[in-house]
């Protein structure tokens, strides 16, 4: 879909966002911990929608949060482009909304699970003028409701509190970078330092048939770690005499 | 221990001014040519009302320490369940305005409710013309304290059944059983309101008593949570189902 078809031709437009957290419990480990996924909506009602993922699509369950959902503003722009926006949840006690639906968020969600760094994925939805959701045909001829606005990993995360007894008040705000800020800050190659030179995975060398060496590991190979940093770190800051005889 | 409150309807009852908010969640934004784009956050949109009482009432009076103690037990925790039929002063308020009987309203179930298209049977006994509801009527489904309007005139035409387009869409699943419930018409309805500010009240001497005035008017909220099977009960955990 080139254009959003529902806001094409209309000056009046009715809209709910739908944000997609993945989170794993702290103090797991990562490889083996389940993802756990909050599907959370500032719909007036719960939605089950399709969405594309990787593999096809699937169907997702949003919770509607209504007002206790927002996000900041965010930049679209032609080109591929790095922003960073924010996602609050406010009003959300750590127990009330566990026990409400089963899901989590809030409070909760920040402090049990492993939150920065999470993968999170905002859409938009459209709704008609009874309410219900729109829908439209993709690319692949499959039916689909919402259209992806952002996606990026959280990067940190602010609790606000106000516990005057009159006016009680929290808030969680995660803080999320754009896929493609994270991207550009990925480190490709290996540095010239010896941790980088002994790393299982760029830090190999293997020997070809001719007896040269080369980075990497093969199968058939015998490997050995690259020793060229070895002698950095001994050699750092160390004084040397060129005049004095050996 | 749950009390059933009766306060709130008391503040009704007494009313000066009643002033209805159930504006929506709207930003517009004007283009060059001066096109104004509309974007609307879709909403339960809860009810409204500010009620102002009449000044003063007697703190010598029985029914004003009831009213006075259980304004102080409700506070903003609880909600109660008012209605604009029991007060003979304010029967006109949310009245009817269709041609069916009590007893053919009666007989009106819920055959379905989609997005804002509430579709009715059993609607009998009109003379074509007549009107099942007209535009501004108030409908609630039954067990649930959820007041709709009907955006539009639905004329009566032989069928039995209906759609009422309603000024908000349903958001009660399909599991909660509303289907083939009955529905109260115009001011039979009740609103299930949360006070948010609940005014404080100042005592104002006077001979051998003291006139209870209350320093602000009465902010009522309507709450949209969960049903439960007590009416007045704000569902703060366990299965609810809906938010």
């Amino acid at each position: 879909m080139n254009k959003i078809d529902f806001v094409n031709s209309t000056t009046n437009i009715k809209i709910a966002e739908f944000v997609s957290i993945s989170v794993t419990p702290i103090n797991t480990s990562v490889n083996t911990a389940s993802v756990v996924t909050l599907n959370i909506s500032s719909s007036y009602r719960q939605e089950t929608v399709t969405i594309s993922i990787a593999t096809g699509s699937q169907s997702v369950t949003f919770e509607g949060l209504g007002g206790l959902l927002s996000l900041s503003e965010y930049h679209r722009d032609l080109q591929s482009s790095s922003n960073d926006t924010s996602v609050s949840l406010d009003g959300i006690s750590p127990t009330e909304y566990n026990n409400f639906t089963g899901a989590l968020t809030g409070i909760a969600l920040v402090l049990n699970y492993n939150v920065k760094g999470s993968p999170l994925t905002i859409w938009r939805g459209f709704y008609d003028q009874n309410g219900e959701l729109m829908t439209y045909v993709d690319g692949h001829g499959d039916t689909r409701q919402l259209i992806q606005r952002f996606a990026g990993v959280i990067t940190s995360f602010t609790i606000t509190e106000n516990q005057d007894p009159k006016n009680k008040y929290y808030s969680v705000v995660l803080n999320c970078s754009s896929i493609k800020t994270v991207l550009s800050n990925n480190v490709s190659g290996r540095r010239t330092n010896h941790d980088d030179f002994q790393n299982q995975t760029v830090g190999k060398m293997y020997q070809d048939g001719m007896g040269n060496w080369h980075l990497g590991t093969t199968s058939t190979t015998s490997t050995v770690y690259d020793t060229s940093m070895d002698n950095v770190a001994p050699l750092n800051n160390a004084y040397f005499d060129f005049g004095l005889k050996p | 221990m749950t009390i059933t409150t009766t306060a709130l309807q008391t503040i009704i009852n007494h009313a000066e001014t009643i002033s209805i908010d159930r504006r929506r969640s709207i930003g517009i934004q004007y283009t060059k040519s001066e096109i104004a784009n509309v974007t609307e956050i879709i909403t339960r949109l809860p009810w409204q009302f500010k009620v102002k009482t009449s000044a003063y009432f007697d703190y010598a009076d029985p029914a004003t320490r009831r009213l006075l103690e259980q304004l102080d037990y409700m506070d903003r925790r609880y909600p109660e369940t008012v209605s604009f039929a029991n007060n003979s002063n304010l029967s006109y308020f949310f009245a009817y305005q269709g041609d069916m009987t009590a007893l053919q309203q009666a007989a009106v179930t819920v055959t379905s409710f989609a997005g804002t298209t509430l579709t009715i049977g059993n609607v009998e006994g009109l003379i074509s013309g007549q009107y099942v509801v007209r535009q501004g009527d108030f409908l609630q489904i039954q067990g649930f304290p959820y007041p709709f309007t009907a955006v539009s005139d639905v004329e009566y035409t032989g069928a039995s059944s209906y759609t009422i387009t309603t000024h908000r869409p349903n958001f009660m699943a399909v599991s909660n059983g509303y289907t083939n419930q009955h529905i109260n018409f115009g001011n039979a309805v009740q609103f299930k309101m949360l006070c948010s500010n609940t005014p404080t009240y100042s005592f104002v001497t006077a001979y051998n008593t003291a006139a209870i005035v209350f320093d602000s008017e009465f902010q009522l909220y309507e709450y949209t949570g969960p049903v439960t099977t007590n009416i007045n009960e704000v569902v703060t955990g366990g299965s609810g189902g809906i938010l």
